[in-house]
């Protein structure tokens, strides 16, 4: 189990993470969502124990993971480049982790390896992005660490790939009950893939819940009044965003669905009809509550 | 946290530390096969040479020597010599080369081993591994060692070897011709070996040098550029501040390049240049040092040495502390520790501007004796024109954009004034306590004075007087109660008597003082060292030791008469030889000692320019090769005049 309590990361004195508290259960697919510099990467580096937290507890099953070796052991992370690798080959690769992580399983990594058919005796610096990554994270996979830290980590595949990729994951999620924490911009994926999300943004944390329970919070209504109405009309729900076209207002409102009706049914609407919302549209929603508008820029 | 999910993980100190150091060192390997083809160019291949040189000398002589070889055989072993001497002087260059790339590859191998401390894909790559902090750094550490030290040492084993063959042979050779060259080749060879081993501990330093100076750093033009300007900036500073301490010091006085020796403990390139200048000050001096001055390199004197060790250590533990304390986010700035900012480039301004300081600061203390007379207003706009300059470029190399100009404006004066500050303190501090020292008679192994008043003033008298050198305890107990008397600040009329003293302490360090004295004091110092036995020791005392360790083997004696032209200068006529086998050096010693027993200062400052007679000999040593000695003999000396006479009579050729 992964548990953040209050920690603290400064970037040249100011808070890339504001006193985030996350708590991850094990085998779960975690989801990180947020604004570029919301502190995903900065939050990753914590949980692998490259950086040490300002203030603050980073422990995963009830151990600090900085400088602490052994707790290492039991965590790969995989970062948004994979540069420092670009004097090995494959090979060189697979050896390299093989010697740290006494876990690593060669008839995995041989299984996985045969399935992407990635060039051996190669440099990876004449490999293309989406092959690095996929070579790091057959790599990552065949560690048999409990948990597993991608950073971006299908920036750069193609949809095949990705597809490939993700079912690796899932088999390994399956076969060894591996924790993944996983950072995209691509809403979509985690959408798929993962059964919680955790929104950051400015170092803080939105929210951190179930995905269907996010799912099921925020929705859009579509609806019709004989007076316009505003934001304020609606007393006692989160209005999240309002728009008005024609005589129809839409409506994203965060809240439970019976208490939402029942606050719009009291201005006596002529239609209510609701739609369910994707996890893109949540984000954009949340995000603009948050100032994070993209109306705003440009 | 639930109870199933706890482990409990125990943080063991070297955790993963053979595949950590196994992978480095892999990582290494470019920088270990360029140090391992430096090694191999440097002393093997002048041992091979040198050593061939020195067969084909030893053949080419025999050949000569053989009254049955030929023209032609002789003919191409001097060939084949001229030949070894060529591939021998060209594998003298390229060691020579090969040792300072051993030395910046040194530097090179600790950049990249712990690249982690600048690279921030690297910082994902090391810190994301499950090794702690003391796997990194002792792994790191060993790799550089075995990629940079190993390939050294074994070069350094390789040359010990070569020395030795070669110098043996280099005995039994010269030493044929000359007895004297065994004692030359043996002290060549002894600085060679120390040379080689100080190459060795300047690697050593080198590398927790710059591994202090990386670890706060966290960019890579930083890391690279950096350790290289304060490596060179640490003796200029050390050097420079010696030089101030000993300039604005009252009674301190500067002894040749020796006041710099400290500076070979400090950092690793003033261990190599302040090694080199000793080679180059004790080897271009030829053989007036072979046997007369100490031959020991400076960085293996006792205290430095400690000095050195202790700085080194120092270093690895500063480094160990600054890189398990340095905050990993923060790759990428110019500087791990903020504060380094000002410390880094402050430390390369010292270097520039202590010299140009000290003109101010010594022309307000009056104190320096070598300050010049120009107008202080153009050392200061020099000082504010280059120190900016250079503090400008070490702004860019850290990556600075100027957004703020104003910022590097304020922290450039910054370092200028504290700079002064220093500088101030050094020009005024009397020398840290360094003007009050008197060495108890115990610590000092050799000692000497000198005492003269003003020639001008006293044209009729002889008016100085010398302890030359004096290891007698009494003399040297003698000498510091003498000392404790100087007043240790100038006063305003003592401008015509001087006192120098020099003192050779256990420790190695050599003490030089020079004061004013007033005419009472110096009458009082010369009615105490102006004795029999002192004056003996001083003049002739040195011809007994000869005596002494080399017996009485005279090869020529001459005795002349001594005209004064003026009070400098004097013309020698009627010179007489005599026969060795019927001068007897112990007699006419014994006469002279006789003699001296009327010795005082009266005697002494009254019988100047009375001298009769030059004495020459000439001794036939055998370990040092033939020296002479010049002897005067003076009026008042009866029963030396009285030995000659009757030796002359006797002897003359």
């Amino acid at each position: 189990m992964i548990e953040v309590k209050d920690a603290v990361m400064q970037f040249d004195g100011k808070n890339a993470l504001d006193g985030i508290t996350l708590s991850i259960p094990e085998g779960c697919a975690y989801g990180l969502l947020g604004s570029n510099g919301a502190g995903k990467s900065t939050l990753l580096r914590l949980l692998s124990g490259i950086y040490r937290p300002a203030s603050g507890e980073i422990r995963i099953d009830g151990n600090e993971v900085f400088d602490n070796a052994a707790m290492k052991e039991r965590v790969f992370f995989i970062n948004d480049e994979t540069a420092q690798f670009n004097n090995m080959t494959l090979t060189d690769m697979k050896n390299y982790f093989k010697r740290f992580y006494s876990t690593f399983s060669e008839e995995l990594w041989q299984k996985l390896y045969k399935t992407l058919n990635l060039p051996l005796k190669k440099r990876l610096n004449t490999f293309s992005k989406g092959m690095k990554r996929q070579a790091v994270v057959i790599c990552g996979i065949a560690c048999k660490t409990p948990y597993l830290f991608l950073d971006e980590a299908f920036d750069g595949l193609d949809p095949t790939m990705r597809i490939i990729v993700k079912q690796m994951l899932i088999d390994a999620m399956m076969d060894t009950g591996l924790t993944v924490i996983f950072s995209s911009h691509n809403l979509g994926e985690i959408d798929e893939f993962c059964d919680r999300v955790g929104l950051l943004h400015a170092g803080k944390v939105v929210f951190d819940r179930e995905l269907d329970s996010v799912k099921g919070s925020v929705f859009k209504i579509q609806t019709a009044f004989d007076a316009p109405v505003t934001k304020e009309s609606f007393v006692g729900i989160d209005v999240l965003h309002i728009e008005n076209i024609g005589s129809i207002t839409h409506l994203i409102v965060r809240g439970e669905r019976d208490e939402v009706r029942a606050a719009v049914e009291k201005l006596s609407p002529k239609l209510y009809d609701e739609v369910p919302l994707s996890l893109g549209e949540i984000f954009i929603y949340e995000m603009e509550v948050l100032g994070y508008d993209s109306s705003k820029l440009g | 946290m639930t109870a199933q999910s706890s482990v409990n993980l125990q943080n063991k100190p070297f955790y993963k530390f053979l595949p950590y150091f196994l992978t480095k060192l892999r990582f290494l390997r470019p920088q270990m096969i360029m140090t391992g083809i430096f090694a191999l160019l440097s002393y093997p291949l002048v041992g091979i040479f040198v050593n061939m040189w020195i067969d084909a000398d030893i053949r080419l002589s025999e050949m000569s020597a053989l009254t049955n070889s030929t023209t032609q055989e002789i003919q191409a072993a001097l060939s084949f010599k001229r030949l070894a001497q060529s591939l021998a002087e060209m594998s003298i260059v390229i060691g020579g080369i090969c040792l300072v790339g051993m030395f910046v590859f040194t530097f090179v191998t600790t950049l990249r081993s712990f690249r982690y401390l600048y690279n921030k894909n690297a910082v994902d790559m090391d810190y994301a591994l499950p090794v702690n902090h003391n796997t990194r750094f002792f792994a790191d550490l060993a790799a550089v060692f075995t990629t940079s030290i190993i390939p050294h040492f074994i070069s350094v084993l390789v040359g010990i070897i070569f020395t030795n063959v070669i110098s043996e042979k280099a005995k039994v050779f010269w030493g044929a011709h000359n007895a004297g060259n065994v004692e030359i080749v043996e002290v060549v060879s002894s600085i060679v070996l120390q040379c080689m081993f100080a190459g060795l501990f300047a690697c050593f330093m080198q590398i927790a040098f710059s591994l202090l100076t990386i670890s706060t750093s966290g960019k890579k033009a930083v890391a690279a550029v950096f350790p290289v300007l304060i490596n060179i900036a640490i003796p200029i500073i050390h050097a420079l501040a010696l030089f101030i301490i000993e300039n604005n010091t009252y009674g301190s006085e500067t002894f040749g390049d020796t006041i710099y020796y400290p500076a070979t403990a400090t950092s690793p390139v003033g261990m190599l240049a302040i090694s080199a200048l000793f080679c180059i000050n004790y080897l271009a001096r030829g053989r007036s040092n072979i046997g007369n001055v100490d031959s020991t390199l400076p960085i293996w004197r006792v205290d430095y040495l400690i000095w050195a060790i202790l700085l080194t250590i120092i270093f690895f533990v500063g480094a160990y502390f600054l890189i398990k304390f340095r905050r990993n986010e923060r790759v990428g700035s110019p500087y791990v520790y903020k504060g380094m900012s000002v410390i880094i480039p402050g430390i390369v301004v010292l270097a520039m501007s202590l010299p140009m300081w000290n003109m101010v600061f010594a022309k307000l203390a009056h104190t320096s004796y070598y300050t010049p007379q120009n107008d202080t207003v153009a050392w200061v706009l020099g000082l504010l024109i280059s120190t900016f300059i250079v503090y400008i470029i070490l702004e860019l190399i850290s990556g600075k954009a100027f957004r703020k100009f104003h910022l590097t404006v304020a922290k450039w004066a910054g370092s200028l004034v504290g700079c002064a500050g220093i500088t101030a303190l050094l020009v005024f501090s009397n020398g840290f306590g360094k003007a009050e020292f008197v060495p108890a008679p115990e610590q000092v192994v050799r000692a000497d004075v000198q005492i003269w008043a003003d020639y001008l003033k006293y044209p009729d008298n002889k008016t100085d007087f010398r302890i030359n050198f004096t290891t007698d305890k009494d003399t040297i107990a003698e000498i510091t109660e003498l000392h404790k008397k100087v007043p240790k600040h100038q006063t305003e009329d003592t401008s015509d008597y001087i006192i120098l003293l020099n003192y050779l302490l256990t420790s190695g360090e050599i003490v030089t003082r020079s004061y004013w004295i007033s005419p009472e004091l110096y009458s009082e110092m010369m009615t105490r060292i102006v004795t029999p036995k002192n004056w003996y020791e001083n003049i002739y005392g040195e011809v007994e030791q000869t005596l002494k360790e080399q017996g009485s083997e005279v090869g020529q004696i001459s005795v002349s008469e001594i005209e004064y032209v003026d009070d400098d200068a004097y013309n020698t006529q009627n010179k007489v030889y005599l026969k060795p086998s019927e001068f007897d050096v112990n007699r006419f010693l014994e006469a002279i000692r006789k003699d001296s027993e009327k010795m005082n200062f009266e005697l002494y400052w009254n019988c100047n320019k009375n001298y009769l007679n030059r004495v020459e000999i000439a001794f036939q040593r055998i370990k040092y090769g033939p020296i002479a000695y010049t002897i005067f003999v003076e009026d008042w000396m009866e029963n030396t005049i009285e030995y000659l006479n009757n030796c002359v009579n006797v002897t003359q050729n």
